[in-house]
């Protein structure tokens, strides 16, 4: 009989298969559906939308992915989002300065801010979404200080092309590349790199990471830095999206993205989820609203549909529901498994 | 000593996010000293003929300072104290709004006995209330505020005017008797040919001009604002009116909410592209760039009925076909106009209910502005001289004093001065009492409430 440990050391990696197959052909299937509500569905256009719009989510989801696998919450990504956007948008339009230079200075701030969030975290065991809520506010308030009185900060043109849906590649819209690079670069970070295996560990089990000798303050400020880092990137890409530099800029994209995490079958502080689950969740969700949106249903309705759609996708593929996709197991710490085991497992 | 860094770190949190929940971020009293000067400002208003004939007749050398006020400033000082208020949401239209309001302010004859300040409100009535109050308490003589809600407000606007408190409220509406409404809600909009609209209301002219410029053929879009506003509702109502009475056979596709922001109007114009790309015309709140930077992003050029940012006037310029009917910020300097005519001459005469003039442009009333102050019918601003975000209507024939960079500062400029308002003159622009319901929430003495034409409850004689 195979034992337990030797039964959970195989389910991870089906798992990290399976979840995120399903996702995306359940994202494929509500693309082809909405051809009852519209004769326009399924169409490369609607695919290329698709992506577009994924891209920005999963930018912000890769760090919020992490954040909550070691049970945190960062509520700053809207704030993050603005000061960098607001910050790249006023070097350029209002002081003429480099575009490289400013996504440099944008993407240091947005850092700064993930270290003082996930200092403050780890060393005051201060719940995340109180510190990241107040630094939200903050962030929020020096973006109106930094673009007050000044002409409305204008995007620069070449992050317009790349990010607005403008310019293309060989033909195909070129946030669908960024799309697949962001994919990528997450799929390293979580999966492949040690950085990544060590906010598994640290998610599974704080006291384990730290009898493994894993350096658990300097993993979670990395996570909070990753996060605002991705944050400060998305900042830039819908910088581009809109054209201005607007302090709501952020506000319709965390939610969406956090969404995904929990779609994918992240659990909050358990060490659990899978980073390509994520990223096909974001590819279901917005399949989703992408058909209903093409419902012709009235604003209200297209809202209650979405939260039952969202409540449903919880229920059914989360790995703690009694309806999900995998019933038990976990690649979370197993019983009588040693941290150096579950260290090989992620 | 050894810090308590978590104590510290306890503090730094709830003080931050005290400051981020806590309301009205005060600028600080500003006192006016705009420096007098016989030039008298350019006040050649843009815009409609019958407006326009208003303008001439406001009181220019009338000095309101000079006339026998109706009290004695309520702080005791030697100048009334004036506040201009706007919501602090980081959005271009409030800034214009609350700035053109300053500076009339603190523009000659008024300077001279009267103190203008500024405060930013958040966007929660109850902060909005206790703003009020500590404004009161601050010795106000009168308050320009923005109201959060039609009627959440009402009971501290009555408060203030209790005590000898003058309140005009501008472009969002409050239904407190006491309370002066200074709005574009309701009123009659100038065509681009210089003569009135048949119908009031900006959901039906934008509607009304989207048929026309599709010529009645194709389907739309239609994009609301916040959904379950007053301001929403009456301008969806009065755009399905103007649906249903040009081209009954136009299909609305999808409808979305841009909740006024131009992020959110792209993001979700993008998705609806996706499953209707033979769209034929997109009826979009304000926020309107993003539904062109959404429709540029596919390749497609077709008709969009918008608000006033400077991007979509230049849009307009360079040959999109399109409308552009929306709020005029213009409103936050007209509303301090009235409350200071109340203030220092006193409200004998003065309508509580004043329409505010507004111009819908196509391509072809569209005329770039070369200066600072209104030059003949001008309504966008070079590119690249403002923010593609910010709107355009600066201009109105009721605030021919204003100015880019008085909206802009928030200061008079050097040499401006204002032409103060007359009774007689205010009470050209009073609402008409059929759509007195829609701002008041009750008609008037002698009628009774009723479907108007536009779709929308107003008031019937009965």
């Amino acid at each position: 009989m195979m034992s337990t440990a030797a039964s959970e050391r195989r389910r991870p990696s089906s798992q990290g298969f399976v979840r995120p197959v399903v996702l995306a052909v359940l994202a494929g299937l509500v693309l082809v559906g909405g051809r009852l509500v519209s004769d326009s569905l399924p169409s490369w256009l609607s695919v290329q939308t698709l992506l577009t719009l994924s891209m920005f989510i999963i930018t912000i989801a890769l760090g919020q992915g992490l954040v909550m696998l070691i049970g945190g919450l960062d509520l700053s990504v809207p704030g993050v989002i603005a000061m960098s956007a607001a910050i790249l948008a006023l070097w350029t339009s209002v002081r003429g300065g480099s575009v490289i230079v400013g996504i440099l200075i944008a993407l240091v701030m947005a850092v700064l801010v993930g270290v003082v969030n996930g200092f403050l975290v780890a060393r005051f065991q201060i719940p995340a979404f109180i510190i990241t809520l107040a630094m939200n506010g903050i962030l929020v308030g020096i973006s109106i200080g930094i673009t007050f009185g000044h002409k409305a900060p204008a995007a620069p043109e070449v992050v317009t092309t790349l990010f607005s849906g403008s310019g293309k590649w060989f033909g195909i819209g070129i946030p669908v590349f960024f799309f697949v690079l962001v994919a990528l670069v997450g799929y390293v970070i979580q999966a492949k790199s040690r950085f990544g295996r060590g906010a598994y560990l640290f998610g599974s089990s704080n006291t384990a990471a730290r009898i493994a000798g894993l350096p658990v303050e300097r993993i979670q400020i990395g996570i909070y830095a990753l996060c605002a880092l991705g944050s400060g990137i998305a900042g830039i890409m819908l910088l581009g999206l809109s054209g201005n530099a607007e302090l709501q800029l952020g506000d319709e994209w965390a939610i969406p993205a956090i969404s995904a995490v929990l779609v994918g079958g992240t659990v909050i502080g358990s060490g659990r989820g899978y980073w390509q689950s994520t990223v096909a969740a974001c590819l279901l969700l917005t399949s989703i609203t992408v058909v209903i949106q093409a419902t012709g249903f009235s604003q209200g309705w297209k809202s209650v549909l979405y939260g039952v759609v969202v409540l449903i996708a919880l229920l059914f593929t989360r790995p703690d529901t009694r309806f999900s996709l995998r019933r038990k197991g976990s690649p979370a710490l197993a019983e009588g498994e040693s941290p150096t085991e579950m260290k090989g497992k992620v | 000593m050894k810090l308590n860094w978590k104590a510290l770190a306890v503090v730094f949190s709830a003080s931050a996010i005290a400051l981020s929940a806590c309301g009205g971020s005060s600028t600080g009293g500003t006192s006016t000293s705009a420096a007098a000067s016989s030039d008298t400002a350019s006040s050649s208003a843009s815009a409609s003929a019958p407006a326009s004939e208003s303008a001439s007749a406001s009181a220019a050398g009338f000095d309101p300072c000079a006339a026998t006020h109706p009290a004695p400033p309520r702080g005791g000082g030697e100048k009334y104290i004036v506040y201009m208020t706007a919501l602090n949401i980081g959005n271009s239209w409030q800034e214009e709004a609350e700035n053109l309001g300053m500076a009339v302010a603190q523009m000659p004859p008024y300077n001279a006995c009267v103190e203008a300040r500024k405060e930013l409100t958040d966007p929660d009535p109850t902060k909005q209330i206790s703003q009020l109050q500590s404004m009161v308490d601050a010795g106000a003589d009168g308050i320009t505020s923005y109201a959060l809600s039609p009627t959440a407000i009402n009971a501290a606007y009555k408060d203030a005017c209790g005590q000898g408190v003058t309140i005009v409220v501008y472009d969002a509406t409050a239904t407190a008797p006491c309370v002066y409404n200074v709005s574009y809600i309701t009123s009659v909009p100038t065509l681009p040919d210089g003569s009135p609209a048949a119908h009031p209301f900006m959901g039906y002219n934008a509607m009304d001009g989207l048929l026309k410029l599709m010529g009645n053929k194709g389907d739309i879009f239609v994009s609301h604002g916040v959904v379950g506003t007053s301001t929403d509702i009456v301008h969806y109502g009065s755009a399905l009116a103007a649906l249903k009475n040009d081209s009954p056979s136009t299909k609305i596709l999808t409808e979305y909410e841009g909740k006024w922001d131009s992020a959110q109007q792209l993001k979700e114009t993008t998705k609806a592209l996706a499953a209707f790309p033979n769209v034929a015309g997109i009826f979009c709140g304000y926020g309107e760039p993003g539904c062109v930077k959404a429709l540029k992003a596919a390749g497609k050029t077709i008709p969009v009925s918008g608000e006033t940012s400077n991007y979509f006037r230049q849009q307009l310029l360079k040959g999109w076909p399109g409308i552009s009917v929306g709020s005029p910020p213009a409103q936050g300097g007209i509303g301090m106009k009235v409350l200071l005519h109340v203030v220092l001459v006193g409200p004998a005469g003065v309508p509580h209910d004043i329409e505010v003039p507004y111009t819908i442009v196509t391509k072809d009333n569209v005329k770039e502005c070369t200066g600072n102050t209104a030059t003949a019918g001008c309504n966008v601003f070079p590119d690249g001289t403002v923010g593609d975000e910010e709107t355009a209507d600066i201009f109105n024939p009721m605030l021919p004093e204003a100015s880019l960079t008085g909206a802009h500062s928030g200061a008079a400029d050097a040499g401006a001065i204002a032409t103060a308002y007359t009774a007689e003159y205010l009470a050209g622009f009073e609402q008409d009492p059929s759509r007195r319901f829609i701002t008041r929430a009750a008609c008037p003495s002698g009628w009774v409430e009723g479907d108007l034409p536009e779709n929308v409850k107003g008031c019937v004689k009965g």
